[in-house]
């Protein structure tokens, strides 16, 4: 097929890449052997120029909200400021006029975008407010499940 | 050198995504051994750094830099793509780790590839003629924060049973125009943790053009800006779903 040669899911582009970076020792271990067999596992599956399969298990998958947060995080500041800008100068003409649908995509991109950048600003924070609210709540259960242990062997 | 693309507020440098390079050419049949020699001042230069060469077959060989861009040569393409490096670490006190290179943005990588290309070309393409150049975007995003292009897409795959599909692996090739095409593959389940998209965009030579490395210089810089310009079209929704 004519696609299989050349880019779109041919034997070229699925290629794994193998480790690099190796130590220069020689000398390796069992155990980093079997660990660098592991890590060439887990990069076929985060490599991310090979084509999107059906999953198979076994491999690590990437983890695209932190690596994607890491990614957003570097955005310029030039940048940003350019999307707060557009994003209201967009929002005030959807308030006082109308806005074209292309006008109206854009702005909806322009949120998508700024949304990214505030979530790896303030994403991972409020993930661990979230952990430790869920925490409380679990203490709370279980305290309240104690309690009312307590209680009911009490009027035994 | 080839010029850079300027930096562009692209979606696709919001989330992890990496791009490939590559130059369908007419057959040359040219050994390993050939491809190394015409290389050899290249992989020279690499070489400072560590860099991994391998033959794959008799007529296709591969080169892993430690940056992360690799080249795959055969007898009809030049491909050159990223991965993010993966080294494994040890200190000799606790168990070795995994360790992913640094995140870069998509239009950073696109210039890197660029470069790489141009001087492989400026080796390997003396006078031959193009079919075909691609540029693909592989992108990996959390499922429950799609732009909103992938979602309008998600949603106008469902369309037919009126819902959001449960989960979707679709490969759609779709012709852009008389020269241009796109394969979108997209792969995502509601319990997935990863949508997976590859925007593999394609610019066709009918019949094919004859090209040194300096033409192909031009042509590989306008298929660049206009494959990001369709990923960016792609990602916006600007799209026909019919609404």
């Amino acid at each position: 097929m004519e696609t299989s040669a050349f880019i779109g899911g041919g034997s070229v582009l699925a290629d794994a890449p193998s480790a690099r970076d190796r130590d220069q020792t020689g000398s390796r271990s069992d155990v980093f052997v079997r660990l660098e067999q592991m890590a060439n596992a887990a990069a076929s599956s985060t490599d991310a120029v090979s084509t999107p399969r059906p999953t198979t298990g076994g491999a690590r998958p990437v983890d695209p909200l932190a690596a994607g947060r890491r990614i957003a995080s570097m955005t310029p500041v030039a940048e940003r400021d350019a999307l707060y800008a557009e994003q209201r100068r967009l929002a005030l003409k959807k308030v006082n006029e109308s806005l074209t649908p292309a006008e109206d995509r854009r702005l909806k991109i322009v949120r998508w975008n700024i949304d990214r950048i505030e979530d790896a600003e303030f994403g991972p924070a409020l993930d661990l407010l979230d952990k430790r609210a869920n925490l409380v709540d679990q203490v709370a259960t279980s305290v309240q499940a104690f309690l009312a242990e307590v209680q009911k062997r009490r009027r035994w | 050198m080839w010029t850079s693309l300027p930096r562009v507020s692209s979606w696709l440098n919001r989330a992890v995504a990496v791009p490939t390079l590559g130059f369908a050419l007419d057959p040359l049949i040219r050994p390993s051994a050939f491809l190394w020699r015409d290389l050899e001042e290249l992989t020279t230069r690499w070489a400072r750094e560590p860099i991994q060469v391998a033959d794959l077959e008799p007529m296709k060989i591969r080169i892993e830099r430690s940056s992360g861009v690799h080249c795959t040569i055969d007898q009809q393409n030049i491909v050159v793509g990223f991965s993010y490096p993966v080294a494994l670490t040890e200190d000799g006190r606790q168990l070795a780790f995994v360790k992913v290179g640094e995140k870069r943005a998509f239009t950073d990588l696109l210039p890197l590839l660029r470069e790489t290309a141009a001087d492989l070309c400026s080796l390997l393409v003396k006078k031959r003629s193009i079919s075909r150049i691609g540029v693909v975007a592989n992108v990996k995003l959390p499922p429950d924060a799609p732009p909103p292009g992938v979602e309008q897409y998600l949603n106008h795959l469902g369309r037919p049973w009126r819902s959001a599909p449960e989960a979707v692996v679709s490969r759609v090739t779709a012709r852009l125009s008389v020269t241009e095409r796109c394969h979108h593959q997209l792969q995502w389940q509601t319990d997935a943790t990863v949508l997976a998209l590859n925007l593999d965009w394609q610019r066709l030579y009918e019949p094919p053009r004859e090209v040194e490395a300096k033409s192909l210089e031009k042509l590989a810089v306008e298929a660049c800006d206009s494959a990001l310009q369709y990923f960016d079209k792609f990602g916006e929704g600007d799209l026909n779903y019919g609404d």
